[in-house]
């Protein structure tokens, strides 16, 4: 009997624990922890979260399951992140549009508060393409071109509202021209059109370039790129414009803080694994580890850019 | 009592759908829309609803013009409203039950209502059953599940 | 050529040999599931591929993507639920072949084909690769979309009974397509406010709720109606020569169908049996047999969806444009190896590319040999209790439809899409046209919209300066018109 109450309290206490969902006592991770992609297996995220998985298994001490959640660009793999239990049982691996674009377009059960942001994985400059065999050897012929002839030449985006898009938008303002615009639903339908000389251009991920074998004419980052020093930069050629396409591990928000800090350990021990920078080398992703608090507030900058940015181009909300 | 062919039943259904549906790709919203290509998100779904509303048409008007008599079979409503409840309930367990307890009630119901009379064969196909899916998928497949609220995995 | 000997030996190896058998073993029966499809497969797998070395699981991947397109027709001939969309089509004349007692007849005829088709395509890869790379290039948002109207046309080829519901249906699925967010604009369309609508209306689900739902439906509503007669215990048996000779014509026109349409971005293995089927239904031999259990069904419908297989690699390694959903993942995996598919491929991993050939040869073999041994066990099925049968489709159903995007909200498309399904069913509405048209319904609008960005808004201008569009244009009126019109002469003359 002596026994019997102190373990009755042990079992209400883990009741009344496992209930109200507080894990503080418990020991984190206690079981495998899924990562949410909001997209198809076989995409840009989708590679990201499965070359991180065996370092990141490692550095937590658990199983780690990959979900794919696809629909509504993201949104909704976002959507069911952001109301799971904030137990670190649930992360999501995102690319920018989800947090910090898709808010402003449209009206989302989730917000940019409803994340907590652990750490940033790779981040990857787009750069301004166009098909081998065409006449524009560099932005200025290109430039000229779209003065020539307004509105003969088109660009191809990934949808209203994309990176591609926006940098594009920013590209034909800065340079005072206008093409038509023809959106696609995705990157290889957009470089089928590229190569088969549909659109004329597209800004989009740098890693396209070598897989198509497409001509690369300008790169939208501050500084020379190392994996693509040959391009110039899109400040180089008068234009001073930063776009890339970025991808982390996001917590819901509510986290425990102890939990949130063994993540985020976890994470940048995991960016850091030979094994993940390899990988990434191998699909030409550019590594950019940023680490709690830090990717923090690089979300944060990137959320309130993009919402001017599409405000600007009209596409907000 | 005048019989109305079932083909006008269906295409009168389809008219209405597509009227309802026109109605709303009429909405002003979405004529704000879709800045920065030419046309808006309802440009290729209209076109499609008149042709839907054509052919509703043709099948409403095939149906009042030809009045086949409906052939003979034996046909069993309540047993299929039954079981169409049964698959409906089955679908909202999944979240709640997650998807082991939920797959033991149905396979238990679908089987006592359509009569397996072995008592024994009943109870170890409804958890046999349900339990070697859920382990191929969670532990051999590695693709997660709905789980219940009292167990972590199952 | 001098790729040919290092990259058979590298296939010839143990562990790749061991890998096409395991693949082929599990992607039949994966296939064979109702609702779990080739994407699943091939995911399920994907990571086991991260440590192999690249030959290997390559060949891991091609068997598994070749056996599951196989394994669904397994379950459309025996239980009328298509194990994946690519199977809808077989199921036309499977179904109602198991029916009349012969089961292992169709399945006998559903391998074979399956093996011809791939086999075949296969070749058409290794022959003519990058010139039919080019041909998919001219292919323009303008050729696209007279391709898909072109294709569309096939719903009139598989509307048993009434061309006229066969449109209804078609249109149904045409615009289930457009629910959620427009893919070109991000904006959202008929969701009703409701957040889980604007990811769209999946096709899994709704292919899962149509056949395999609505069949557990028809049964309980039709309690006398026939069910597959089993006869004998032999499990795969192979229809004598002459019974093929005689239909030789659909057996290569569907692989000549499947192969094409693989090339082309987009389109996919479903269609491909749509359109073989129909075409088998316009121009067969038993033509008028058709949708009753006639072999040449199965036939049309199984070359041409296997072919895909080797169709679709075209573009996937000749420019790095994904062919369907499952190339996209099977890409995903090479790029993850460090091989970068697409138009460098040829000259930088020769080798690859030679293993990849030879790897699609062996799985298709390795196909015929699973289904004459293993097919047997599939049959157990049929012998099972019908209430116990019943649970099995519903319970697998419904995790097909989950599985797929991983979203409760699917759960609730495949049920209300078996509630329809029943409805259609039991007036004699055909089901197979609303997959087509869920499958073809994005990449008509979008061809239709690029299109006329390109021409300034003028639909004439589909036919200035596209002599591809305006050839298609042609057989589709064709196909639409003619009929219609020499049954008419025919009867006019006939007075």
């Amino acid at each position: 009997m002596k026994k019997t109450i102190p373990a009755l309290c042990g079992l209400f206490a883990a009741l009344t624990l496992t209930l109200t969902g507080t894990s503080e006592v418990v020991a984190y991770p206690e079981k495998p922890v899924v990562i949410v992609v909001p997209y198809k297996a076989g995409g840009n995220s989708d590679r990201h979260t499965r070359l991180l998985q065996p370092a990141l298994q490692d550095a937590l001490g658990a199983d780690i399951v990959v979900k794919n959640v696809a629909g509504a660009a993201g949104t909704v793999g976002a959507a069911q992140v952001a109301q799971a239990k904030p137990d670190g049982h649930m992360l999501a691996m995102m690319p920018i549009a989800p947090p910090t674009m898709q808010p402003h377009l449209r009206d989302l059960p989730y917000g940019i508060d409803s994340f907590e942001p652990v750490c940033m994985v790779d981040n990857n400059p787009v750069v301004l393409m166009v098909n081998k065999t065409s006449p524009y050897k560099s932005v200025q012929d290109l430039v000229s071109a779209a003065k020539a002839n307004p509105g003969s030449l088109t660009y191809g985006t990934t949808g209203g509202g994309t990176v591609p898009h926006l940098a594009a938008i920013g590209f034909l303002e800065g340079a005072d021209v206008s093409m038509k615009h023809v959106p696609f639903s995705n990157a290889a339908d957009v470089m089928k059109a590229i190569l088969g000389e549909v659109v004329t251009m597209f800004i989009g991920p740098a890693s396209l370039v070598e897989r198509f074998d497409v001509r690369p004419l300008a790169i939208f980052a501050s500084e020379a790129v190392p994996m693509f020093a040959d391009v110039p930069t899109a400040k180089s050629e008068g234009l001073d414009l930063v776009f890339s396409i970025w991808g982390g591990l996001f917590a819901p928000a509510g986290i425990p803080e102890e939990t949130y800090q063994t993540l985020t350990a976890a994470c940048a021990k995991a960016v850091a694994d030979p094994r993940t920078t390899e990988a990434m080398a191998k699909i030409k992703s550019n590594a950019d580890p940023r680490i709690g608090e830090d990717f923090k507030s690089f979300v944060l900058s990137q959320y309130e850019l993009n919402g001017r940015l599409l405000g600007k181009a009209d596409l907000q909300k | 009592m005048v019989r109305i062919g079932r083909d006008v039943l269906y295409g009168a259904v389809m008219l209405g759908f597509g009227a309802f549906l026109l109605w709303e790709a009429s909405d002003p919203k979405y004529r704000s829309m879709g800045v920065g290509t030419p046309f808006d998100p309802v440009f290729y779904p209209r076109i499609l609803l008149y042709i839907w509303m054509a052919v509703a048409s043709a099948v409403t008007l095939r149906g009042l013009v030809r009045r086949e008599a409906p052939p003979k079979e034996t046909h069993d409503w309540v047993k299929l409203a039954v079981i169409t409840g049964v698959i409906g309930a089955y679908t909202f367990s999944i979240s709640f039950l997650g998807f082991f307890f939920s797959s033991v009630l149905l396979c238990g119901t679908v089987c006592l209502f359509l009569r397996v009379k072995q008592p024994v064969l009943l109870v170890i196909f409804s958890v046999l059953f349900p339990l070697a899916t859920w382990f191929t998928f969670v532990h051999l497949l590695a693709l997660p599940l709905p789980v219940s609220p009292w167990f972590s995995r199952l | 050529m001098e790729h040919v000997v290092p990259a058979l030996l590298q296939v010839l190896s143990p562990a790749s040999i061991a890998a096409i058998l395991i693949g082929t073993v599990f992607g039949t029966i994966v296939g064979a599931l109702p609702g779990l499809g080739s994407v699943v497969a091939i995911t399920v797998i994907l990571p086991f591929t991260f440590g192999m070395p690249i030959v290997p699981s390559v060949a891991l991947i091609l068997a598994v993507y070749c056996s599951s397109i196989y394994g669904g027709s397994i379950s459309a001939i025996l239980i009328n639920t298509p194990g994946t969309p690519q199977a809808a089509a077989t199921n036309l004349d499977g179904y109602p072949m198991a029916m009349e007692g012969k089961a292992s007849l169709a399945l006998g005829w559903a391998t074979a084909a399956s093996v011809f088709g791939g086999v075949f395509s296969t070749g058409v890869l290794i022959v003519a690769a990058p010139q039919l790379a080019a041909v998919a290039l001219k292919f323009g948002p303008v050729e696209t979309f007279a391709l898909i109207a072109l294709a569309l046309t096939c719903i009139a080829g598989v509307s048993r009974g009434s061309t006229l519901k066969g449109f209804a249906a078609g249109i149904l699925g045409l615009f289930l397509a457009t629910v959620g967010a427009d893919p070109m604009t991000g904006d959202l369309r008929f969701e009703f406010g409701y957040f889980p609508l604007t990811a769209g209306v999946g096709l899994l689900p709704v292919l899962i709720g149509l056949f395999a739902i609505s069949e557990v439906m028809v049964r309980v509503f039709r309690p006398h109606q026939a069910t597959p007669q089993i006869v004998g215990t032999v499990g795969f048996k192979l229809a004598p020569l002459r019974e093929w000779l005689i239909r030789w014509k659909s057996l290569v026109k569907g692989s000549v169908i499947g192969s094409f349409v693989g090339v082309l971005p987009g389109t996919g293995a479903a269609v491909a049996a749509f359109i073989s089927y129909a075409e088998a239904k316009r121009a067969g031999r038993f033509r008028d047999k058709l949708g009753k259990g006639e072999p040449e069904g199965i036939v049309a419908a199984e070359s041409a969806n296997n072919a895909v297989s080797g169709g679709a690699l075209v573009p996937t390694l000749a420019l790095g444009i994904p062919g369907d959903a499952v190339t996209a993942i099977m890409m995903s995996a090479l790029i993850i190896q460090g091989v970068q598919p697409g138009v460098r491929m040829f000259a930088e991993n020769p080798d690859v590319i030679y293993a990849a050939f030879i790897v699609l040869i062996l799985a298709n073999l390795a196909i015929f040999t699973v289904g004459a041994l293993g097919v047997r066990y599939f049959l157990y099925a049929l012998r099972m209790p019908v209430p116990l049968l019943l649970s099995v489709v519903i319970v697998l159903s419904f995790l097909g439809a989950y599985g797929d995007r991983g979203n409760e909200f699917d759960l609730l498309v495949a049920f209300i899409a078996g509630v329809v399904g029943f409805f259609l069913r039991i007036n004699g509405f055909p089901t197979a046209p609303v997959v087509i048209g869920l499958v073809l319904g994005r990449i008509f609008e979008e061809s239709l919209r690029q299109g006329l960005i390109l021409t300034d808004n003028s639909f004439q201008g589909f036919f200035v300066g596209h002599p591809i569009a305006v050839a298609l244009f042609c057989v589709t009126f064709a196909i639409l018109f003619l009929p219609p019109l020499i049954g008419s002469v025919r009867r006019w003359k006939g007075r």
